[in-house]
């Protein structure tokens, strides 16, 4: 009887396992970071502002990264450098303060998962894969990714700095995220 | 008014120097103290132009007291204020030159080195290879440096005062235009 009862609510597992599990971002163990080269020298900096969103289930490769990233945040720890990334020719913060990246198709590959995701910055949008490892179980995870960009697809650092004379073309982004369930 | 010192005034040229130098290094102050705040990559560059500009106009100083005689004191002077007086000049000289070339260094010695110009006119170049205790070290000059310096500013402008309103001397009179000494009291 009591299985009859309960024997079609089985057919809801599998449908509930698919939906990836909502994880909860520890903001103060996160970080989001940025490598620019300086005359072939890597110049690092970091986004002291993000939220992402982050749902993900590590056995299907399925999920959903929804992440916003306050541009006026973004830091080398040299406030005039700052002043140059937050201005016309880098991040442009007066016109476009967020950027947002966007995933919803997963890969599994051989050292993790690729995130095909979608970059919006400084008003353009641009196709950008986050490659990344998950570690943990479900009660603590953690997320380690990095993504190649090409700066000027965004237009950034144009002007005197379009050239990759002083600064090179590709930027680095790592983020190191940890999670716990929702 | 003559180019050059009398006994008791300053010429046209020293009075140009000290009250151009004066205006400047407060520009320059005020924007060094804000910069960080307003965030935007000219309001480095004109601090910088303006603080170079500051160091040429000592250099024009330095060289013109060297050519020309200085006025006396005024003759009610007690020495030791004259000491004192001599004493506080040279430490504003001394900041004069200092604040603007650890800030020249601090732009040599950094790691990311930014491009130096005078007003974007011509470019200025480093005067030290990058350098992170160097640079650290002029920070700290140029930080602590401008505390100095502002405090030796107060000093010397309520000197001035203190001569032209309490003593009722020559001293301001002589380098201010437009301003006599006021009357003995009665």
């Amino acid at each position: 009887m009591r299985i009859a009862v309960l024997a079609p609510l089985l057919f809801l597992l599998p449908v509930l396992s698919l939906e990836a599990r909502e994880w909860q971002v520890d903001a103060s163990q996160s970080t989001l970071g940025f490598e620019f080269t300086y005359e072939g020298e890597p110049f690092p900096g970091t986004f002291k502002q993000f939220a992402p969103q982050i749902s993900f289930d590590p056995a299907s490769a399925s999920g959903q990264f929804d992440v916003t990233i306050d541009l006026g945040s973004s830091s080398t720890d040299d406030s005039e450098w700052d002043s140059y990334l937050h201005g016309g020719n880098f991040f442009a913060v007066k016109t476009a303060p967020i950027a947002r990246y966007r995933a919803e198709r997963f890969e599994p590959t051989a050292e993790g998962y690729v995130a095909h995701g979608e970059l919006s910055l400084r008003g353009k949008t641009q196709p950008v894969d986050l490659r990344f490892t998950w570690a943990g179980d479900p009660s603590e995870s953690v997320l380690e990714g990095e993504a190649n960009l090409q700066r000027l697809d965004f237009d950034v650092g144009g002007g005197e700095w379009a050239d990759d004379e002083t600064i090179g073309k590709t930027v680095v982004v790592r983020t190191r995220l940890l999670l716990t369930p929702k | 008014m003559s180019l050059k010192n009398s006994t008791q005034d300053w010429g046209s040229l020293a009075r140009f120097l000290h009250w151009s130098s004066a205006l400047l290094i407060i520009a320059t102050a005020i924007i060094g103290l804000t910069m960080e705040d307003i965030d935007v990559p000219t309001v480095y560059k004109l601090h910088k132009s303006l603080g170079l500009t500051v160091l040429l106009l000592v250099a024009a100083r330095l060289i013109w007291r060297l050519l020309d005689r200085r006025p006396a004191y005024p003759a009610s002077m007690p020495t030791l204020q004259r000491w004192v007086s001599d004493l506080a000049h040279l430490a504003l000289y001394v900041g004069m030159i200092a604040l603007p070339v650890s800030g020249w260094i601090m732009n040599s010695a950094g790691k990311r080195p930014l491009p130096l110009e005078w007003f974007g006119l011509f470019p200025v170049p480093p005067i030290s290879g990058p350098n992170p205790d160097l640079r650290h070290l002029a920070h700290e000059v140029h930080e602590v440096g401008f505390y100095i310096a502002a405090a030796l500013l107060a000093v010397h402008v309520l000197a001035a005062l203190k001569h032209h309103f309490v003593d009722r001397d020559h001293t301001l009179a002589g380098m201010t235009p437009g301003v006599s000494p006021l009357p003995p009291k009665e």
